[in-house]
């Protein structure tokens, strides 16, 4: 027996031998009937399982931002082409922030031929309206006044308008326009431009005329045809001097306008500029094609010798964002509402629009009268 | 060398206790194919994220082309009393707004340059030969021919708008519709025509040859009745002009006689239109479209308070109200 006795080094030479030799595979089996146990060739540990975890992890969040991402761009894409359901448009911010109570001065003749259309075009858009008349009526909200309808007395009526909207109204808004029953009023435009200035500064705008009865010179009133809009401290003011006889004229004939421009020169309260960056005309007293064509009305028309600013006349020489225009007929009412509110037209861009900046009391600066056309 | 050795044999018989290092029980869940398959799994998942982000990028970038626009020939028709009058307003407003235009006239004139047909005194023999000179000199400068009257106002974008469904190959045409008494369907001359250029070419290569098709005597006050037969002698479809709504595109009147109340009876030229309008109207009403194509202007100054009023004036902080087309409208 001691020839087949197999050293202890023999042995393990031999099956060292073996499993050098072998292939891997054979390797592992030859380990596992060695061993008994099975190989770990490749450690799945908790540090495999980690980084397995995070490249899925990483993944996911990828697709997730890109998902988001692309959810952002196409609503803010369709937000581009839609602008007026999902955010509030500047009009309606504007509604809240300039509020406008127009007034017209009519008469129980024009109620149902004038007044009721200019409710329904325009007159719906101030944030109040009141017909200044003689009698009420069942579809206008009216203010009835105690001075008979004439021409004659309608600086007295303005007077007494003025006095009842400070005395019962002042609270409802902070501008005061008035307006005739043949005038058209774009009331967004207006609040647009009455933006930058503040309801306390003592202003009011309109269409400027020279005020030849002056005697400073300089001084300018406002066309009663296409409107002129107060702040609330120019009424306030106004309501207050206007039995000063020395400031006011207290007998109630003589043009409107022009005793109301006189009065608010003497009071204190400034004839604003109602022009746009460019200088083109925002208020207008008669249709706009009286200023689009040159020789429409001869130089010796009256408008050139009064305008306060130059009025040339030209194919842009009216604002892009117009305020009042005068003479309009009722069906003619119907015609700029169309256009303006209703007609949809093919191809247009969008633009954009941005509130103006705020002007600060010190730093109002209004031209003075530019109109080359006469010189007094 | 044996205990570096990366398999750790212990020899289960041997005398000698040789202690491998002691290892770790292995996962009994994954085997090493297993393992291997996850890791190139997840690789490949993360590959795939990659590929489709780079993918989609790339085809945001790609660009829809516009769609060819149909382009619009205007035919304005004047009289040499109306020069100075009419037909310098029109040229001064919307006519830039036609992709190319043409007066005629029967007299010449320094701003409107008219084409001039002279000594014709009658009202269908000036349109035969009119039509016939743009078919001759400007067919290629149209793909529809708007054939119109000097105190008309056309905004021109939407009469694209109302044709880029249409193709200018197809034999129609467009305008205010009236029946005549012999329930012939033809366009009320006050408010203008729209030929597509199969039609404008069969009408002079086909109709106006033909003495049986399309008549060459003096047709009076009645041009537009005989334009009217000898369309549809050629094949020429009436086209609906009026809108999804069935409200109406092409007015004979000023829209300002449409707002309050309704059209009068007694006034001869609304007569007319009532009387012979192809299409219903209830109570006299005219229903006006949104998309508004042509109008008739009273009194030719307007013409700048309606070209002012269309293409400069904005309501601040509103958007302006804009047609889309139907393509950009559903991309698929």
């Amino acid at each position: 027996m001691s020839e087949h006795k197999i050293t202890l080094e023999q042995l393990q030479h031999e099956q060292l031998v073996q499993v050098v030799g072998s292939t891997p595979k054979k390797r592992d089996e030859l380990h596992v009937f060695l061993m008994g146990n099975q190989p770990t060739l490749y450690r799945l540990s908790r540090r495999h399982l980690l980084a397995f975890g995070l490249i899925c992890s990483v993944a996911l969040i990828t697709l997730y931002a890109y998902w988001d991402v692309m959810m952002l761009t196409t609503l803010s894409a369709r937000r581009d082409l839609d602008t007026s359901n999902s955010r509030q448009p500047l009009a309606t911010r504007l509604e809240r922030e300039v509020r406008v109570l127009c007034w017209v001065m009519t008469t129980p003749k024009y109620h149902k031929t004038r007044a009721v259309h200019i409710l329904r075009t325009w007159g719906k858009r101030c944030n109040k309206i009141y017909f200044i008349t003689s009698e009420s009526d069942d579809e206008l909200d009216t203010i009835v006044l105690t001075k008979p309808d004439s021409y004659d007395v309608l600086w007295g009526k303005t007077k007494e308008a003025f006095t009842y909207l400070y005395e019962n109204k002042r609270h409802e808004a902070d501008w005061f326009m008035k307006a005739d029953d043949d005038t058209y009023v774009f009331v967004e435009n207006l609040r647009h431009m009455l933006y930058p200035y503040s309801p306390d500064m003592p202003l009011h705008f309109g269409y400027n005329y020279k005020l030849f009865h002056n005697p400073f010179g300089n001084a300018s009133y406002m066309s009663g045809g296409s409107g002129y809009v107060l702040s609330r401290e120019a009424l306030r003011l106004f309501v207050h001097g206007m039995n000063d006889s020395s400031k006011c004229r207290q007998e109630d004939d003589h043009a409107e306008d022009v005793e109301m421009g006189l009065c608010l020169y003497n009071l204190g309260v400034r004839a604003g500029d109602s022009r746009d960056l460019m200088l083109r005309n925002r208020f207008f007293p008669m249709a706009p094609y009286s200023l689009l064509m040159s020789k429409y009305n001869g130089l010796d028309f009256w408008l050139f010798k009064y305008a306060y600013y130059n009025p040339r006349a030209c194919m842009n020489c009216l604002s892009d964002y117009p305020v009042a225009f005068h003479y309009v007929a009722p069906e003619e009412l119907y015609v700029y509402d169309f256009f303006c509110y209703q007609l949809e037209m093919y191809g247009r861009t969008p633009v954009q629009e941005q509130l103006p900046e705020k002007i600060l009391p010190g730093q109002l600066y209004i031209p003075p009268s530019d109109n080359r056309y006469y010189q007094t | 060398m044996l205990e570096n050795s990366k398999f750790c044999i212990s020899f289960k018989f041997s005398g000698t206790q040789r202690h491998c290092p002691r290892q770790r029980p292995a996962a009994r869940s994954c085997s090493a194919i297993c393992c291997s398959l996850l890791y190139k799994l997840s690789l490949l998942v993360l590959l795939c994220v990659l590929g489709l982000l780079l993918l989609q990028n790339n085809s945001q970038l790609k660009t829809v082309e516009p769609l060819p626009t149909a382009r619009i020939f205007c035919i304005i028709s004047t009289f040499d009393f109306r020069h100075n009058s009419v037909a310098v307003h029109t040229k001064r407003t919307w006519s830039k707004k036609c992709d190319h235009h043409l007066f005629v006239s029967n007299d010449a004139h320094e701003e409107v340059e008219p084409a001039v047909f002279a000594h014709i005194n009658d009202k269908w023999q000036q349109m035969r030969a009119q039509l016939e000179y743009v078919y001759k000199y400007h067919f290629d400068e149209g793909d529809w021919f708007l054939y119109i009257n000097d105190d008309n106002y056309v905004m021109v974008e939407n009469l694209r708008y109302m044709l880029h469904t249409y193709s200018p190959e197809e034999l129609i045409y467009f305008g205010c519709k009236l029946r005549s008494e012999t329930n012939q369907a033809y366009m009320y001359d006050r408010s203008g025509i729209v030929l597509s250029s199969a039609a404008l070419s069969q009408f002079v290569l086909r109709a106006m040859p033909n003495q049986t098709i399309c008549s060459p005597d003096p047709q009076g006050y009645a041009p537009y009745e005989e334009l009217g037969r000898c369309l549809s002698n050629v094949n020429v479809l009436p086209g609906d002009s009026r809108d999804h709504l069935g409200y109406h595109r092409f007015l004979p009147f000023h829209m300002k006689d449409y707002f309050i109340g309704s059209l009068n009876y007694s006034l001869p030229h609304h007569k007319h239109f009532l009387d012979r309008s192809y299409y219903g109207l209830i109570d006299f009403k005219v229903p006006i479209s949104k998309q508004l194509i042509c109008t008739k202007m009273e009194y030719m100054p307007n013409i700048y308070n309606h070209y002012y009023l269309t293409y400069q004036v904005k309501i601040f902080g509103t958007p302006q109200r804009t047609l889309v087309n139907e393509i950009q409208k559903h991309p698929n």
